[in-house]
């Protein structure tokens, strides 16, 4: 599960291995409610998709994570060929030379990730019941279309987050502002596709982009 | 302290730690390279040996106990041959039967941390041939530096991650070397 794989979670997941089972310290994810989904009224579709060469990238704080890239791109394709956009999305070079590139950077705040250690560590130590932890993981996606060797690049960057909380949230604290998930992984599942399907969305809408 | 009193605490290490052994990542391949490839019309070429300067480094690369080794039995030399392969498909200019040969010792490959800041290093020199005759041969080297962690949950798979990364950096540095490049087209 990649959103196991970010710092927060493995300080999260350290920190509270301690804990008992009960339903105060259960973990929750959320996915950020800012972006949703590309609305009927706000899709864009090509006249003739054309096909494109995907390359996936995923990084942390701009730098290549390679075992979060073999996760996370399998998803990340089927997602890209859900939005219709394309008439083939393929990892080799594409008879048109079309590439759509996709960097999914996943950005760490290191006061953030201090706060959510001394926070876990807080929490694991009271079960989770006398106040929680949450967790902030930060994306930038950055899609890059070149219709043809040599074009310009149509360029386009989607911020999105996830939220993951563990134990009882203080009274007072604000709510999370995005939609629950049970699992991390239908949680980042769901950010994949939002992400990629507004990107896509954003580069088709492009005067530049092939009509 | 004793033989067998190391091997128990290495043991226990490794419990703790979960997992103690690991194989690097391929790499993708990336927009900056293609492009470079493609607009400069580089020829396609064929990717042939790449061997360690020595035993030791293109053996794994260690990190409190826990162990990273270069995937599906190479060592981490043949692994920076088939990252650079991975970049030249992408781009289409991959073709075992050119006359156009990239080849590469690797001559620097480390990764350590110290609780507080972790650093790893990678160099290699790259030769480029034409019909076995040598076109460029330079020396190429990049490197990473971060802040470590003193939770070894965190602090292993991000040096992993740093080290691992540093192939696609050097890739991307050779690849997209107009030097490189200029020789490539000669």
């Amino acid at each position: 599960m990649i959103a196991m794989r970010s710092l927060f979670r493995a300080a999260l997941a350290l920190l509270l291995a301690v804990s008992l089972p009960s339903a105060a310290h259960a973990v929750k994810f959320y996915v950020d409610n800012q972006l949703g989904t590309v609305k009927p009224e706000e899709k864009v579709t090509p006249a003739a998709p054309a096909p494109v060469q995907i390359l996936f990238e995923f990084q942390r704080d701009a730098a290549p994570n390679p075992k979060a890239t073999k996760v996370v791109k399998p998803g990340a394709l089927e997602a890209v060929r859900g939005t219709g956009s394309f008439s083939e999305v393929v990892e080799t070079p594409a008879a048109n030379g079309a590439v759509l590139s996709i960097k999914f950077n996943n950005i760490v705040k290191k006061e953030e990730l201090d706060k959510a250690k001394k926070d876990a560590f807080r929490a694991g130590l009271g079960f989770g019941l006398f106040g929680g932890a949450v967790a902030t993981d930060y994306y930038e996606v950055t899609l890059e279309y070149v219709p043809a060797t040599g074009a310009a690049p149509i360029r386009t960057v989607v911020s999105h987050r996830l939220y993951t909380t563990f134990g009882k949230q203080k009274a007072d604290a604000p709510p999370i502002p995005g939609t629950e998930f049970k699992k991390g992984d239908d949680a980042v599942k769901t950010l994949v596709v939002q992400a990629l399907e507004r990107g896509v969305n954003n580069i088709v809408a492009d005067p530049a982009f092939p009509k | 302290m004793s033989h067998a009193r190391r091997a128990v605490l290495a043991a226990l290490a490794c419990g703790a730690l979960a997992a103690c052994t690991s194989l690097a990542d391929e790499l993708p391949a990336s927009l900056e390279t293609l492009r470079a490839l493609r607009e400069r019309a580089v020829p396609p070429m064929a990717v042939g040996m790449f061997r360690p300067a020595s035993k030791e480094v293109g053996r794994s690369v260690t990190i409190r106990l826990s162990v990273m080794h270069a995937p599906k039995g190479s060592n981490y030399a043949e692994f920076l041959g088939q990252t650079f392969a991975t970049e030249l498909r992408a781009a289409g200019t991959l073709d075992p039967a050119s006359p156009l040969v990239l080849e590469g010792v690797l001559t620097e490959s480390r990764a350590s941390e110290d609780f507080a800041k972790g650093g790893a290093s990678l160099g290699a020199t790259i030769t480029l041939k034409r019909a076995g005759k040598i076109v460029l041969e330079k020396p190429y080297r990049v490197e990473a530096k971060w802040k470590s962690d003193f939770i070894g949950a965190i602090a292993i798979p991000d040096a992993f991650m740093q080290y691992n990364s540093l192939y696609a950096l050097l890739v991307r540095q050779v690849l997209t070397d107009p030097e490189f490049l200029a020789a490539a087209k000669q």
